[in-house]
Formats: C-alpha cells, sequence, structure tokens
C-alpha cells in the first residue's frame, strides 16, 4: 500500500476517498529496560532502550492504520501523518493516522 | 498444521499453509479466504507464530537503517564477557533486593501493632497486587512470539 505523506500519488488520479484511516498503539519498556534507560540519563547520550520503545510503537501505529484502510479496500493513504503524546512516564503513545483513498485503474490487492 | 518453518530459511518450498500465512502478512488475503483465515490464526497459536515472523519480517525491512559507527561500538561492548557478568549481578542483586523487601515488609505488617483488619486488608493488597503481576507477566510471556514489533531498533 502506498503511504504518502502529501495530498495526492505523482502520475495517479484519485477517484473515491474513504476518509480518515488512523492506527494507535501505547507501548512500555519492562522495569529492567526502564532502570537502564534512567542510569543511562545520568551519563547522557542516546537512550536506546527509548528509540526502541518509540520506534516500536511508530511501527506498531503505521500498520494497524494500513489494515484499516486495507479493510476498506482502498489502495494508498494520503496526507499521512505521527503524533504521539505522553500517556505515562515510560509508555509511549504514537498515533498514525492519514486519508484513505482508492486509484484510478488499481486493483486493491495489487496495491498492498 | 504440521510444518511453519522459520520464515528466513528459504531452501525449501514454501507450504500451502505457509504461502497463506505471507499472503496474510502482506495484507493480500480477501473476502472469503481472509474470513477463513482468521478463523484459523484464531485456534492454531502455531500459525500465529508463523504470521509474526513473517509480519516482523516486513516491519525490519521497512525500519532497515544504516548502522552508525556508535552501534557497533555498543554491541561490542555489550558481547564482553566483563559487562555480560556485571548487567547479570547488578539485576540480580536488584531482584534479591526488592524481594527480600517485600518479605520483609511483610513479616513487619504481620508482626506490627496495627488493627488485625488494617493488617488483613494490607495483606490482601500486597497479595493481590502479587497475583495481578504475575498473571500479567504470564500473558506477556505468552503472547511475546506474536509480537512483530520488540525487534524493531529504531
Amino acid at each position: 500500500m502506498i503511504v504518502s505523506t502529501v495530498d495526492s500519488i505523482p502520475g495517479r488520479r484519485i477517484t473515491q476517498s474513504f476518509g480518515l484511516v488512523r492506527g494507535t498503539t501505547v507501548r512500555a519498556r519492562h522495569l529492567g529496560m526502564d532502570m537502564l534507560a534512567v542510569l543511562k540519563m545520568v551519563v547522557g547520550g542516546e537512550v536506546h532502550e527509548y528509540t526502541k520503545l518509540v520506534a516500536e510503537s511508530r511501527e506498531e501505529a503505521l500498520d494497524r492504520m494500513q489494515a484499516e484502510a486495507r479493510a476498506l479496500g482502498a489502495h494508498a493513504i494520503v496526507g499521512f501523518r505521527f503524533a504521539t503524546s505522553q500517556v505515562s512516564r515510560a509508555a509511549a503513545e504514537v498515533v498514525a493516522y492519514g486519508t484513505a483513498v482508492a486509484l484510478s485503474g488499481t486493483d486493491p490487492s495489487s496495491e498492498s | 498444521m504440521n510444518r511453519h518453518a522459520d520464515p528466513s530459511e528459504y531452501d525449501f518450498e514454501p507450504s500451502s499453509d505457509e504461502l497463506a500465512a505471507m499472503a496474510y502478512a502482506d495484507g493480500e488475503l480477501h473476502g472469503e479466504q481472509l474470513e477463513g483465515f482468521k478463523r484459523r490464526l484464531a485456534a492454531d497459536p502455531q500459525l500465529g507464530r508463523a504470521v509474526a515472523q513473517y509480519q516482523s519480517l516486513e516491519v525490519m525491512a521497512r525500519g532497515m537503517a544504516p548502522p552508525e559507527p556508535a552501534d557497533y561500538e555498543w554491541q561490542r561492548l555489550e558481547s564482553e564477557p566483563g559487562h555480560q557478568v556485571g548487567m547479570r549481578l547488578g539485576f540480580l542483586l536488584i531482584l534479591i533486593g526488592a524481594m527480600g523487601l517485600c518479605a520483609l515488609g511483610a513479616v513487619q505488617l504481620l508482626q506490627s501493632d496495627m488493627d488485625p483488619l488494617q493488617k488483613t486488608l494490607a495483606c490482601g493488597l500486597l497479595i493481590g497486587g502479587l497475583i495481578l503481576l504475575a498473571c500479567i507477566a504470564r500473558a506477556r510471556w505468552r503472547t511475546l512470539p506474536f509480537d512483530p514489533y520488540r525487534n524493531v531498533k529504531r
């Protein structure tokens, strides 16, 4: 499935809009990783535990958004964005959202 | 469902189940095929693990980024025996300390001159918390193989 941050797909024509699709997740590290992350904050540098946490959340939210678009029979998602907020100190919430659209001359299964 | 091999091993001809798992992970199943596969997925944990493996490969491929010098250095340091022993020892001491403090707290609670009702409620709180933690840890442990996102690095 094509996921685009702009509002159109170059060379393709949008024939139908299915509206908003989104994927949300909140993930947390286990206590052991959290302890290591706190210790790394003492010495500075990249906190890999949290980098990994945010990356996991981003991928999961993206997949959930695409699954919703696929269920609607969409070929692509345009105007895609990520948003994030803090649910608690040790949990990362990521929302992926965009507009599911159908493109001209394509079969939904060929865009997966 | 007899065999779900590791998707990284491509020296064999994939079975129909593996092909269906790949198609499901890629979002290529539709209509009745999709519904039928979902029913099988709900009943067959091994099939679920195969789907999760294909999904994790897709997620890893999408998020692949070239390693940086710091990544290599982290890996090298983490593989040093001294580092590994230090990490294990550190976690072990923290675990022993936490369990010891919990046990000590429970003993002090029972020996204290608190009202019996207060003691009972406090014990209920402690034991209830431990039971909940055990249930959640068990559920997480069982669902871990189905989580395709745990190998995402950055």
